[in-house]
């Protein structure tokens, strides 16, 4: 896509992405400027999770999705880093991506799914197009899948 | 001469007067508008407070708030799903298969009324697609 067609999609689909919305979800935004989402999920008696998006490229590319700490650093493979666990969804993958060899999103929507060897046969194209699969849609599918961890 | 003057400073007097009883005027209309204002608002306030047999509803997305500026006032017997239609078409969201209603991170059931939900007073409720599905 363009780089001006995706910025102008971006913008639209995060204009609604605000304190409003964010004091409602117990959301911290860190950055929301094209291309990059920075966003920190939180909720009582649960370790922070921060999701870092680069959505360049958008929407012929899902956004590439960073496991992040609350302060920022990036998580590691090995081990169950307590941002991401309890996971009873698996959509939070805390071994190495193939690709990046860092933990990842293992669910449709973000790259590090799309580009796994083991969903080659389930590209984005065949959701990009899709309603919930725009980016409010997409954070909202992985905000679900970690609430789901939140006694 | 000092009746002359004498003159001279009532005149003057006269006009701060009338100067300073226009300016009164003036605020006293800008007072009673803000006034009428502030009814309006308290009047536009009360219609969208709970109540006992009423719950104010904002259904908040991605795509915006509804309503945008104050809750909708609805009986708490009207099961939810009906203020989400309205959500939806407001909003123009087009499919909402497989989405999730909450509140308070609490999961509904849109089928239900808001009273069975045991939601009163003032309700936002989280509207969006669940988590779909994962692992490697």
């Amino acid at each position: 896509m363009h780089a001006l067609a995706s910025q102008a999609l971006f913008a639209a689909q995060t204009a609604h992405i605000n304190e409003r919305l964010a004091a409602i979800r117990s959301w911290l935004i860190n950055e929301l400027a094209y291309p990059v989402i920075d966003l920190t999920f939180m909720a009582p008696g649960r370790t922070s999770l921060r999701l870092a998006a680069r959505c360049d490229d958008w929407n012929s590319q899902p956004p590439s999705f960073a496991l992040l700490a609350a302060d920022g650093s990036r998580l590691r493979a090995g081990g169950a880093p307590k941002e991401i666990s309890p996971n009873p969804t698996s959509v939070f993958n805390a071994s190495a991506h193939p690709v990046t060899g860092l933990p990842f999103i293992c669910s449709a929507g973000s790259r590090e799914y799309h580009t796994h060897t083991s969903h080659t046969n389930d590209p984005w194209e065949s959701y990009r197009s899709r309603a919930g699969y725009d980016l409010g849609g997409i954070l909202t599918r992985y905000w679900h899948a970690w609430l789901k961890g939140t006694a | 001469m000092k009746s002359q003057d004498d003159l001279a400073q009532a005149e003057a007097d006269l006009s701060q007067a009338e100067t300073d009883l226009a300016a009164a005027k003036k605020l006293e209309e800008a007072a009673e508008r803000k006034i009428e204002t502030a009814i309006v608002e308290i009047r536009e306030a009360e219609e969208h407070r709970p109540d006992a047999h009423h719950v104010a509803v904002e259904i908040a997305t991605t795509s915006g708030f509804y309503p945008e500026y104050h809750p909708d006032r609805l009986p708490i017997t009207q099961p939810v799903e009906e203020e989400l239609r309205r959500a939806d078409k407001a909003l123009e969201i087009t499919d909402t298969t497989g989405w999730v209603a909450s509140v308070d991170k609490r999961v509904i059931d849109p089928k239900l009324s808001y009273a069975q939900n045991r939601l009163e007073g003032c309700v936002v409720i989280d509207w969006g697609p669940a988590e779909g599905g994962g692992g490697a």
